[in-house]
């Protein structure tokens, strides 16, 4: 849990380090909640907004709802095997990011006005000059990078837990109440 | 008094567009007179300071930012005619707004987060009663963090060395992002045992494993004034947000 919490608060910068286009900063509550369940999950959207508060994105701190709402669906799609395969990982990657999108754009707006600290902020002011109101600017904005955002989370998680050795998948496969895990070959 | 003055600068500039109400003016009064607690809003470590002063930066460029994307693309009837092109009045307006309300409330949770120690941090959890993993994984979280980009370099530089390009194109650079992550979560999967036996030899984590009789230094908390300036940051935090969200009144 830990390590996702660490996980969660530095995969921005390991975008930006690589050059990346994405936030990629719900990976490590994804994998949490495919590994552990949605209670260390949802614990670990919580913390890692916290802590991105003082190292950079303090904005982070207002979006704990959208890290609970991903810790409880990506814990829900792990239970039915949507991580087992690649596509599977990506279509619901693809409605987490609708979901995440339809939660995070009521906070966006009433709170920060649409805007975020982000370059999609860019986004919020095509849509706003193209006639949309406010909310549904930010929900559009949301839907447009957060489906591809959430989908090649999913992606990298569910090829992580491909490429995990089984020694360690069985030690939280052995724990009652836990997600499937288990890869298909 | 004011040993810190870039806080108070910030402080100060951060709430100057509220001057333009009457009632902003009073919300700068209020806030004005935290400033003499400013020497206790230090950051208490060279990482936070760092954060501290990344965002100071940050903040104004992204502020000219906002104005300038939301007067190029923003709509409204009001259009003034620039050098560079035409620009919405309106959209300038709502871009300085809206970048200013975020830089008040982040510089209030900001101010509130950095001079936090990260032991008081997990000791004040412990005294809520919550399970004595949670505070442990905080602080294991803070350390992780803290030799997490070293460790991505060094995998980098070791998938480099073996062939595996993980910066180049989008793509490429997505499929190789595996090859960084997967080795990542080994290393600190192993570092965080190690580290959490460590605070288990500290006594920070009451389990069934055998500990140390050692007590935990821990630093006085400074009392009535913590609670003052928890009280005054809190109140002004969230009564910027009942300003800026309308339920207060509001007239720029």
């Amino acid at each position: 849990m830990a390590f996702c919490i660490a996980l969660n608060v530095s995969m921005g910068q390991i975008a930006s380090l690589l050059k990346i286009p994405l936030y990629l900063d719900m990976v490590g509550t994804i994998l949490c909640a495919v590994l552990a369940g949605p209670a260390p999950a949802m614990i670990t959207a919580i913390a890692a907004n916290i802590l991105a508060a003082p190292l950079g994105s303090p904005s982070m701190i207002f979006f704990i709802p959208v890290g609970i709402t991903v810790a409880l669906v990506s814990s829900a799609w792990a239970r039915v095997g949507a991580f087992r395969r690649w596509w599977t990982a990506i279509a619901s990657g693809i409605v987490l990011g609708v979901i995440s999108a339809t939660v995070s754009a009521p906070i966006a707006t009433f709170v920060f006005g649409g805007v975020t600290f982000a370059g999609t902020d860019l986004l919020v002011a095509v849509f706003r000059g193209a006639g949309f109101p406010l909310l549904q600017s930010v929900w559009l904005q949301g839907l447009t990078s957060d489906t591809i955002d959430k989908a090649i989370s999913y992606s990298l998680v569910s090829s992580v837990i491909a490429g995990l050795p089984s020694r360690l998948l069985l030690r939280f496969r052995s724990r009652k109440d836990r997600p499937d895990v288990s890869m298909e070959s | 008094m004011i040993r810190e003055p870039r806080t108070a600068v910030v402080l100060i500039v951060a709430a100057a567009p509220l001057m333009l109400s009457p009632l902003g003016l009073a919300i700068l009064i209020f806030i004005a007179w935290q400033l003499p607690f400013t020497p206790f809003f230090r950051p208490n470590s060279a990482q936070r300071k760092s954060a501290w002063d990344r965002f100071q930066r940050s903040s104004l460029a992204f502020v000219v930012v906002a104005v300038v994307i939301n007067g190029t693309f923003g709509a409204g009837e009001r259009m003034f005619q620039s050098p560079v092109g035409q620009l919405s009045i309106d959209g300038l307006e709502f871009g300085l707004q809206t970048s200013l309300r975020l830089v008040v409330i982040t510089t209030a949770a900001i101010l509130y987060i950095l001079p936090l120690s990260s032991l008081d941090l997990a000791n004040r959890l412990r005294s809520w009663r919550l399970p004595a993993g949670i505070p442990i994984a905080l602080l294991l979280a803070l350390q992780i963090l803290e030799h997490l980009p070293g460790d991505v370099r060094r995998i980098q530089d070791a998938q480099t060395s073996r062939g595996i390009m993980i910066r180049g194109a989008f793509l490429p650079t997505l499929r190789g992002l595996r090859m960084l992550v997967s080795p990542l979560i080994f290393r600190s999967l192993s570092a965080s045992v190690d580290r959490a036996v460590g605070f288990q030899l500290r006594r920070l984590y009451l389990s069934n494993f055998p500990g140390t009789s050692l007590p935990i230094a821990l630093r006085p908390a400074p009392g009535l004034l913590s609670l003052a300036m928890t009280v005054i940051v809190w109140s002004t935090f969230l009564f910027g947000i009942l300003v800026w969200m309308g339920i207060a009144p509001y007239v720029i």
